[in-house]
């Protein structure tokens, strides 16, 4: 019997699928099951999630004798980036968008270590381009704050 | 109407001044995205699709595919020079290929993958133009029962195919088809796994998935990783007359067998140039020159590829099941416009449909001239420093994301799956079985409905009818001959 491996590949994805899975079996008990001849709402998203959950579990036990272990993540490169692309849909009403488009940029640049010139004359470059764009495309975004 | 009229009416819609300028864009957008390490051509193709809503449906359809073919051949640059694949498809050209650039035949290398993509293209628009016809017809024949088992199968075989390990994939696939499912169900209306979110109720927008778990996390993963030196001296572009001798047979062998990968669902580029480096190494005489700066290497692989790209393409226009991730992309983009591919695509739309496979000839014409000339204009580009790539990509992202629906609520989608997208690369998950479920999920359950329904609720029906039963045989050969290969090596 082998110890078990906390950085393994395999434990994580199982407990990953089984998390996942036990969700989507709770949140589907509330759809009509039915039958094979006639399946209701609730039958194909109540089988997968089981067939999920059963390989998650199988995936849990492998990682006893599998070996591969997870890579580290880097948290500091991954959150501006994740920030600045819910940012942009949250404030573009609200912003306009070349203000909302420049800080999504100056934003998502904090994952990089340049100088702050630099990151401002692209950010506003590539926010002047993103307006001129939507402008001549017509898309139906407000370009600029609106002064309600 | 004949397949000859076909190809007349696609030759003067691919040549019409609007189509063919769609067609420069997706070619060089392609070729650019496939230079750019760190941006895959599924990133490229969903964040294009936004603007397709404002352009002809066949404009759009011949600018996406010129993206993903255009790509097979700016892979290769990166992968030769840098020793970085710029594609994922372009991975096994960076074993060879950069071996022969250190040795200065960096430019007998490219000249030899531009030709034997452009062959490799040829060869494919032909087959596409032989095949999805009868195809189409055959397409008549098939019930719900023989759909969903060949849904079934695609979704087997990517999960065969991922290069991760295999119970994994099959977790993800199960995974991505309970995500398709989300929202309301079609036949009763019932919300599905909601949790009362109004904006669930349309269901999860694959375009937005795609968009994070291959463009955010594409993004995270680039910025972790550090890049290595450039090779500049190109050298000679003409291969010499021994290196065109070794070359020829490895193109075609690899288009063979890339035209023949691309068309099963699961398949496509990537797949068809892993197979054709395997393929050119067992035959060749002196495997051991394999990693030094083998042509063989180069040639078949890199041909395998664009033929892969393209004839993955049968199964959407003939079926209208798509076989990869930007296959559904594709899928998607019509459907925006109101286009439903497959069968009677071509009688519905012959100028769409022709136009379309024409113009990957003209596409592949405008590469074949453009590749070798502009390298000097890609090399430049390579030198451009990743922290000035990464924030408009980004921003052109997250504008795509918020045009989708109008709301904030896709680039939230686009992010949490960009996490997830990370999470699965660190755990080895391969995402592409997913996203092929998430697409298949609704229509699999559909099937699955009106099959068990025809049969009175008899599950045997899928292995006592003809067509269904043989794709499950085919399925089972399959699978178990691409495990015991993967087992082998």
């Amino acid at each position: 019997m082998k110890t078990l491996h906390m950085r393994s590949t395999d434990l994580w994805s199982g407990i990953l699928f089984v998390a996942i899975g036990a969700v989507a079996l709770v949140a589907s008990a509330q759809n009509v099951m039915g039958m094979i001849l006639q399946m209701g709402p609730g039958y194909l998203p109540r089988a997968l999630s089981i067939i999920l959950v059963c390989l998650g579990l199988g995936l849990i036990i492998r990682s006893f004798w599998t070996k591969t272990s997870m890579e580290s993540m880097q948290l500091k490169t991954a959150i501006p980036i994740l920030t600045a692309s819910v940012f942009f849909g949250l404030a573009l009403q609200s912003l306009g968008l070349f203000l909302a488009a420049t800080c999504t940029m100056l934003i998502a640049s904090l994952s990089a270590n340049t100088s702050l010139k630099k990151t401002v004359a692209l950010a506003i470059a590539c926010a002047t381009i993103a307006t001129v764009g939507a402008y001549a495309l017509d898309l139906s975004m407000p370009l600029f704050p609106s002064i309600h | 109407m004949g397949t000859l009229d076909g190809m007349m009416i696609g030759f003067w819609a691919a040549l019409a001044p609007g189509n063919l300028l769609m067609c420069a864009i997706g070619v060089l957008t392609g070729m650019l995205v496939g230079v750019l390490p760190g941006i895959g051509t599924a990133t490229a193709v969903s964040l294009l699709i936004p603007i397709t809503f404002y352009g002809t449906p066949v404009g759009s359809l011949i600018m996406l595919a010129g993206i993903y073919y255009g790509a097979q051949y700016g892979g290769t640059i990166t992968s030769v020079l840098v020793n970085i694949p710029g594609e994922a498809s372009t991975v096994v050209t960076t074993l060879d290929g950069h071996p022969m650039a250190k040795k200065g035949r960096a430019g007998a290398a490219l000249t030899v993958a531009t030709v034997g993509s452009f062959f490799a293209g040829c060869v494919a628009t032909a087959l596409i133009v032989l095949f999805v016809t009868p195809l189409s017809e055959v397409a008549l024949y098939i019930a719900p029962a023989d759909y969903s088992a060949l849904f079934v199968l695609g979704l087997a075989l990517a999960v065969t195919i991922a290069q991760g390990p295999v119970l994994p994939a099959v977790g993800m696939a199960v995974l991505g088809t309970l995500l398709g499912l989300v929202g309301s169900d079609m036949e009763t209306g019932a919300q599905r796994l909601t949790f009362g979110i109004l904006e669930l109720y349309d269901g999860i927008d694959m375009i937005a998935v795609v968009m994070g778990m291959f463009g955010l996390s594409e993004i995270l993963i680039a910025l972790e990783q550090k890049r290595g030196g450039m090779i500049k001296t190109i050298g000679s572009l003409r291969p010499t007359r021994q290196e065109w001798r070794r070359a020829i047979p490895a193109i075609f062998r690899g288009t063979a067998l890339g035209s023949l990968l691309g068309i099963i669902p699961g398949g496509g580029s990537i797949i068809s140039s892993f197979a054709s480096y395997a393929a050119e190494k067992s035959l060749s005489k002196n495997p051991e020159q394999f990693g030094k700066g083998a042509i063989e290497g180069v040639a078949g692989p890199e041909s395998a590829n664009n033929a892969g790209a393209q004839t993955s393409m049968i199964p959407l226009l003939a079926l209208g099941i798509p076989g990869n991730v930007v296959m559904a992309l594709m899928f998607g983009a019509l459907m925006i416009h109101g286009i439903v591919p497959g069968p009677g695509l071509s009688t519905k739309e012959p100028e769409l449909f022709w136009g379309f496979i024409m113009s990957m000839w003209v596409g592949n014409l405008m590469l074949l001239v453009l590749n070798v000339p502009l390298v000097g204009m890609w090399v430049k580009l390579i030198e451009v420093p990743y922290w000035s790539l990464f924030p408009p990509i980004v921003l052109f992202m997250a504008i795509g994301a918020y045009s989708l629906s109008n709301t904030a609520f896709d680039g939230i989608v686009m992010t949490i799956f960009g996490v997830f997208g990370y999470v699965c690369i660190k755990l080895r998950l391969e995402p592409v079985p997913m996203i092929l479920g998430l697409f298949l999920g609704p229509l699999l359950e559909e099937n699955l409905r009106r099959a068990m329904l025809m049969s009175r609720g008899d599950p045997t029906i899928f292995f006592t009818r003809p067509v269904s039963g043989s794709i499950i045989a085919f399925g089972l050969i399959a699978v178990a001959g691409i495990l015991y290969l993967r087992r082998k090596t």
